[in-house]
């Protein structure tokens, strides 16, 4: 494909940058990676992978998306073959970042200077590497995520309908299955981020709810659980700040709100929900908080919680099934209170890492209640009891993440005060 | 739809009769709702089916306030041409757009069985066309054929699946219907775009203020989002990206801080911009830790010439591709063996997305786009030492907003010389 000027041009650049000098993670960390992929690949009956995401590209080649535009001009993929080496293709502007930053060795460009000679056009060039690898007429995994969790794939609905019809040998399937049954355990250098990421979380939320008091805007409080975490160390080129939304009075059923100018007063109550993320890697965290002493059916509510959250944590261990985890907080709400019902919730919490929700979830039945847990999996457990549908106190729907261990789990962020905070 | 459902939903509906946490005056609203409804008539389009989350913000005041793409979460808006628009939200965004949106027909989706909604957002989105007649009607959906994408949340299989459901339906692109009126902003949009660019400019002088030999560049980002917060930029998910590219990578393009240490001799390139309330900010510095070479000095003033003669001519009627043909002539006119194919890009439009229409390229039709009134761009022209990279060159860039009769620099007072730490 590439012409003579294209050719000295790219050597030119990668003899420059003299190897992977930014990487995101060791080498070591790639080829087991890579390994297990192609491991799967054997599995699913997979001949390639074709990724877009932009968190499949950094899991498998290290390359961090690194803005947040969805940039047709900026277009990036790669190639895994379960034979063979994988191959990136990159648009211009990404193509420095890629050489700089990931051990895959094949690195294409596409656009840039017409005096390169590169192809203009992102799909068709794609198309024309799968050719030459030999790939065209073979089972090739995509980011469709039929029947799991879905994430964001950088290519329009467009782009995959002319991928597809310049493919027409080829027979195009799900990739999703397989993605996550990798990703779903965290290796150990994964592991090591998530317990920064959580000590960093522990922090920001422990001042946020130390900053609750009569008088103080929810976005007061937001900007103190931001800023502690950032002088700790959060921060991470883009997104920094998950979602930290307070859902304070007058509101205590709108769901998924951020934060509103509202002054707390005595009585008001609070839902602390989101976390931030730190290397591509996510956190997820409910605590709720009253100022002045609450009601005693809101007492009532976050002690039921927190003890259906217990509940749910002590059963966890490898080999139980994700639908457990779901079960034994039901049963334990339903001793306290047969009219206590998690299934308002739906599920009682997911897996998480460079997705805020993703496989496994804890749900009550269907495939993702099937999961087996294992050694490695990092999970936000949440369970609920409101006051439905009168919503009269906010409600009880204390969060926490944990990581499944050899024989139980380890709570990440019991260190966040853990009780209905009074302020 | 259950009875249990009809009877819990005006349950919600009642309790929250009131828009209590509106994003945009009603009048907003109406303004937006009664342009888009002037367009589709104008493309002979019956009906928007929008999923972009920052089209659902703009046509229905709902924002998405998380950042996972949960097909639990589903949600879409039918916007008519003849009739009211519609929405359908996932169980638990359903409360949030109650109580956000101006828009009255807010159906649900999912949650607890008890509910008896339907389970499938696919399923009763076709329901819900066929339901009000637009099944065989032209709907225009967010293809983003031939114009600048953004993220949709809905997979390609889901569009697959409302595509293959609606087989008597006409389905069209309505990408550039979506950008010729969000490429002009309101000026409520405009009110929110200075407030941010207030904000940006705290941020990056103090981010040029902490600039010196011993901080490494995390410490100048940490810096720069410490004085926006405190300066009120606490109501988004998440920051942009602003990120430095210090010693040792001058040709890394988009990559983020590292924990490099700065020295004497280091350059830098600031880049990127917050967001606040949903939009964007994009601005560009370089600095040096002392005094820079004379060729770093040559082709950072060659940058600021040129960026400054393509900002001059902006004013309504100009066209994009205007923009870039000043900036090159200006730079091939102070060097006429000036590498002008790496102006490529001197812009791009902005608003509730980084990258939007209008963008200033040489050629095509986006360069025929003519400039108006309450367009709001970035404008950056950048010159390097190609192809060796040995200094750091010039990209400055501001933030612009077209006026009546010319243009307002929002950015002006970011100190745009080279600046040395």
């Amino acid at each position: 494909m590439a012409n003579v000027v294209e050719e000295n041009m790219d050597k030119k650049i990668l003899s420059f940058h003299g190897g992977v000098r930014f990487p995101n993670f060791s080498q070591e960390e790639f080829e087991g990676r890579l390994r297990k992929s192609k491991e799967l690949m054997g599995k699913y009956g997979i001949d390639a992978l074709l990724l877009f995401a932009p968190e499949n590209l950094y899991y498998y080649t290290g390359f961090k998306k690194e803005n947040v535009a969805v940039d047709k001009r900026w277009r990036r993929g790669a190639i895994i073959p379960k034979d063979g080496d994988p191959v990136m293709l990159m648009g211009n502007e990404v193509f420095f970042n890629a050489v700089t930053s990931s051990w895959v060795k094949d690195i294409r460009g596409w656009v840039g200077k017409p005096e390169f000679g590169r192809p203009q056009n992102f799909i068709e060039s794609f198309t024309a590497i799968i050719k030459e690898l030999d790939l065209y007429n073979k089972r090739l995994g995509m980011e469709f995520w039929d029947k799991v969790p879905a994430i964001q794939v950088d290519l329009t609905w467009k782009e995959f309908d002319d991928l597809k019809s310049s493919l027409p040998e080829a027979k195009i399937v799900d990739a999703g299955a397989l993605i996550w049954e990798q990703r779903m355990v965290k290796t150990s250098y994964e592991i090591e981020i998530i317990r920064e990421l959580s000590s960093l979380t522990v922090k920001g939320f422990k001042a946020g709810l130390e900053a609750v008091r009569e008088g103080i805007s929810e976005r007061q409080i937001i900007d103190i659980i931001y800023d502690t975490m950032i002088s700790d160390g959060i921060l991470w080129n883009q997104p920094v700040f998950g979602r930290i939304p307070i859902r304070g009075p007058g509101h205590y059923h709108a769901g998924i709100m951020g934060p509103q100018d509202t002054i707390l007063k005595k009585g008001d109550m609070l839902m602390f929900d989101g976390g931030p993320c730190h290397k591509g890697y996510w956190s997820d965290i409910q605590r709720n908080a009253c100022v002045g002493e609450p009601p005693l059916l809101q007492r009532k509510l976050y002690d039921a919680a927190l003890e259906g959250l217990d509940a749910a944590l002590a059963v966890i261990k490898p080999g139980i099934r994700a639908g457990e985890i779901h079960q034994a907080a039901q049963e334990r709400l339903k001793k306290i209170d047969p009219k206590f019902n998690i299934i308002r919730n739906v599920f009682a919490g997911h897996g998480l890492g460079l997705h805020t929700h993703e496989p496994p979830y804890l749900d009550p039945s269907g495939s993702q209640a099937d999961i087996i847990l294992q050694e490695g999996m990092y999970l936000a457990v949440e369970i609920s009891a409101f006051d439905s549908p009168e919503f009269r106190v906010i409600g009880g729907f204390p969060e926490d993440t944990i990581l499944v261990t050899k024989d139980g789990y380890e709570n990440l962020t019991e260190k966040i005060p853990r009780g209905l905070w009074i302020a | 739809m259950g009875e249990r459902e009809k009877e819990v939903d005006q349950s919600i509906l009642l309790f929250h009769r009131e828009v209590r946490f509106p994003r945009f005056p009603y009048t907003e609203f109406q303004q937006r709702l009664g342009k888009v409804k002037e367009l589709m008539g104008k493309n002979g389009i019956d009906a928007l089916l929008l999923f972009a989350p920052e089209n659902l913000y703009y046509y229905t005041g709902f924002k998405k306030e998380n950042v996972a793409m949960e097909k639990r979460w589903r949600r879409g808006a039918i916007i008519l041409k003849d009739g009211d628009p519609m929405m359908l939200m996932g169980n638990e965004v359903f409360f949030n757009a109650t109580l956000t949106s101006w828009i009255k027909d807010i159906k649900g989706w999912g949650g607890p069985p008890e509910l008896g909604r339907p389970q499938n957002f696919i399923e009763a989105y076709i329901q819900l066309i066929k339901e009000i007649d637009l099944h065989r009607k032209v709907l225009g959906m967010e293809i983003w054929e031939d114009s600048p994408a953004v993220e949709v949340d809905l997979t390609y299989l889901e569009f697959d699946q409302l595509r293959q459901g609606l087989p008597d339906a006409k389905i069209m692109d309505a990408g550039n219907l979506v950008w010729e009126q969000r490429m002009v902003k309101s000026p409520f949009e405009i009110g929110i775009i200075k407030e941010l660019a207030s904000i940006v400019t705290r941020g990056f002088v103090a981010g040029l203020e902490a600039v010196r030999e011993g901080v490494t560049e995390k410490d100048v980002v940490r810096k720069m989002y410490r004085v926006m917060i405190a300066e009120g930029l606490n109501n988004e998910p998440m920051y942009s990206r602003i990120s430095l590219k210090g010693p040792g990578h001058y040709h890394t393009a988009i990559m983020g801080s590292h924990n490099t240490v700065l020295k004497k001799g280091d350059m830098l390139q600031f880049e990127g911009g917050p967001c606040h309330k949903g939009y964007w900010s994009d601005v560009q510095r370089n600095t040096c830790i002392g005094e820079p070479p004379a060729l770093e000095r040559r082709l950072y003033a060659m940058a600021l010439e040129a960026q400054q003669a393509a900002i001059s001519i902006i004013k309504p009627g100009v066209k994009a591709g205007d923009i870039h043909r000043v900036a090159t002539e200006k730079l091939m006119s102070i060097d006429p063996k000036i590498d002008t194919n790496r102006c490529a890009f001197v812009g791009n439009g902005l608003g509730l997305h980084t990258h939007e229409f209008p963008y200033p390229v040489p050629g095509g039709k986006q360069a025929d786009i003519a400039l108006k009134e309450g367009m709001y761009l970035a404008v950056g022209v950048g010159v390097f030492d190609t192809p060796d990279f040995r200094v750091i060159g010039g990209f400055p860039e501001d933030s612009i907003l077209v006026t009546n009769d010319g243009y307002e620099n929002l950015t002006k007072d970011i100190p745009n010389h080279l600046w040395i730490g």
